[in-house]
């Protein structure tokens, strides 16, 4: 039984990371219709960058955060603009897009390998993961910032979406990019912003990864993989049914760990994904269909 | 000589998977990332067998065609009905499982993570021992699929493929049925890359289930995208393209532990600059696609 709720705990904490990259992914998805791979750069990056500033520079937390989170905007609003844009302005299909990000995963992933040597590496954790024990239930402050990360990522994506002006675009462009159009809103304005806020809340998923275990250059795309499952679980645009479906699959995938062995949890994890598809085609929490492509 | 008749070898073997890719891909429509997992399992099967001796090489090929035209079967019947973005993210998730079931195969059959000493294929007496042995077995291979791409392509089947493509509902009201049709492709197409897998195994001699994975699906697609779907030469000539000029990096005079990240990178660069300049393919569509 402790195995059980330690594996189950231990779901929720690692599966938060995940929850963070589905919701930030969604957003980005469900806007700009681009099936955006290069995400799992974005966040891994960030991830490499807080370690370096960590390791090398020791500069202290409260600039290294923001820094990272800079990183990530600029990151991900130059794929957009140099990358992307041009494809879809020369009226390239989705598959050129789709290539093309995939492109920009394998050049960053290598870059990454050239500059800090493809071994794992950790951020150092400090006081982070010293225990703390209430009733028998081990945890670490790691867990209690994944838990309050993911949390505060889901509260910046609802407030921002519903209770702001520039979020509210992002609203009218994701349900209908030609009525905005029309109505004079520059929708080119609004993907730039998507991409610099999306990446931008993709990057404490990296360093809590960074933290919790290690980072390796190639590790980024598979994380993200699960991501976007755990978006189409959730219906694409849901914020909510994205940060659930995340828990419940990271729960599901740590827990099989009592029976299964670790080499088969993609087979169990596409499996899973599967029989969902086929038996939901819109997602556990999804309203309706999404019909762009 | 040693090193250009690898290269060509492994060009030829690509041919293959990139012509067969294409049938599903721009023939039927179906963007399918799973397409390492059927060329996996022929390398597997191939290296199961041979090392239990004189098992006949077209017996195994034989076996090799009952496995993969299952194993494609299923994958048809349980996605082909899943649409768009979402039909990619299952055909990675067949990918990853494949990859699982050769990395858990390999590790309890042999107890190490990978298949070593496979060896050369015997056809009628024939060892093709020598890498010019063997270049000649697979030129002769790869003519054969190839051929049969191209005739696939241009047959009545190949028209049915492309209306379905176009208006699926148009070909049910004509009274066909585009599910069996899918299937048919998708059986085809990985039968022929089961073939190239095991004409792979059988050359290099050893199985690395890491080397059946993701990133070999995406690279096949990439070589159709590159050279341009629609078009047997446009997809052979992807996979030259795309084979060929990584390698030129390895002249350069740097240490191997840099050499293997600098190819990658300047795989990634060349297939944003092919998408940038030609998004259409080096090769366009052929006549018959023409509107």
């Amino acid at each position: 039984m402790t195995l059980f709720t330690q594996l189950a705990f231990n779901g929720v904490s690692t599966g938060c990371s995940l929850a963070i990259i589905a919701m930030s992914f969604g957003l980005i998805y469900k806007t700009t219709g681009t099936f955006h791979v290069a995400h799992s750069i974005v966040f891994i990056s960030s991830a490499y960058l807080a370690y370096f500033l960590f390791q090398s520079i020791h500069w202290p937390v409260y600039i290294i955060v923001p820094l990272c989170a800079i990183w990530a905007a600029l990151l991900g609003m130059g794929i957009y603009y140099f990358l992307y844009k041009p494809i879809y302005k020369q009226g390239g299909s989705v598959l050129v897009v789709f290539i093309t990000s995939l492109a920009v995963t394998i050049i960053g992933e290598n870059l990454l390998s050239l500059i800090f040597n493809p071994d794992p590496k950790q951020i150092p954790q400090g006081v982070l993961t010293n225990p703390l024990q209430i009733g028998g239930f081990v945890f670490s402050y790691l867990d209690i910032i994944a838990i309050l990360c993911a949390l505060l990522v889901f509260g910046i994506i609802v407030f921002y979406l519903n209770r702001t002006p520039s979020g509210r675009l992002i609203k009218a462009v994701a349900s209908d990019p030609e009525l905005a159009i029309c109505k004079g809103i520059n929708t080119e304005k609004v993907y730039l912003t998507t991409y610099a806020i999306g990446s931008a809340l993709a990057m404490p998923a990296g360093i809590l990864i960074g933290l919790r275990s290690t980072i390796t250059p190639g590790m980024g795309s598979s994380i993200n993989l699960i991501a976007v499952m755990a978006v189409i679980f959730g219906g694409i645009g849901n914020v909510r049914g994205a940060l659930f479906a995340a828990l419940i699959l990271s729960l599901i995938r740590n827990i099989s760990l009592i029976f299964l062995d670790a080499s088969w949890l993609s087979t169990l994890t596409y499996g899973i994904f599967l029989i969902v598809i086929m038996i939901w085609p819109t997602g556990l929490f999804g309203e309706k269909q999404n019909t762009r492509s | 000589m040693g090193y250009l008749i690898a290269i060509v070898i492994l060009v030829l073997i690509y041919i293959i998977l990139a012509t067969s890719l294409d049938i599903v891909f721009s023939n039927a429509g179906i963007f399918s990332v799973s397409h390492a997992a059927f060329f996996g399992i022929g390398a597997l099967i191939y290296a199961v067998l041979s090392k239990l001796g004189h098992v006949n090489y077209f017996l195994i090929i034989g076996i090799v065609i009952v496995v993969t035209s299952l194993t494609a079967i299923l994958i048809a019947i349980s996605t082909l009905k899943i649409k768009g973005d979402y039909f990619i993210i299952a055909s990675f998730g067949f990918q990853m499982i494949a990859y699982d079931i050769f990395y858990n195969w390999v590790k309890f059959t042999s107890g190490a993570s990978v298949i070593y000493a496979i060896p050369r294929p015997t056809i009628f007496n024939i060892t093709f021992d020598s890498a010019s042995k063997y270049f000649i077995l697979v030129l002769i291979t790869t003519v054969l699929c190839v051929f049969i791409c191209w005739r696939l392509s241009h047959s009545p089947f190949g028209n049915l493929l492309r209306a379905i493509k176009d208006d699926d509902i148009a070909v049910q009201a004509s009274g066909r049925s585009p599910l069996v049709f899918k299937i048919k492709a998708l059986v085809i197409s990985g039968i022929l890359a089961a073939i190239a897998g095991v004409l792979y195994s059988g050359y290099l001699s050893i199985f690395v289930p890491g080397a059946y994975d993701v990133d070999l699906s995406i690279s096949i697609v990439a070589m159709v995208i590159v050279g341009g779907s629609g078009n047997i030469w446009g997809a052979s000539l992807g996979a030259a393209v795309l084979v060929i000029l990584p390698q030129l990096i390895s002249f350069l005079n740097l240490p191997t532990t840099i050499i293997g990240p600098l190819q990658q990178l300047f795989y990634g660069v060349l297939l944003i600059v092919f998408m940038r300049l030609r998004p259409e393919g080096l090769l366009k569509r052929g006549k018959q696609d023409a509107d």
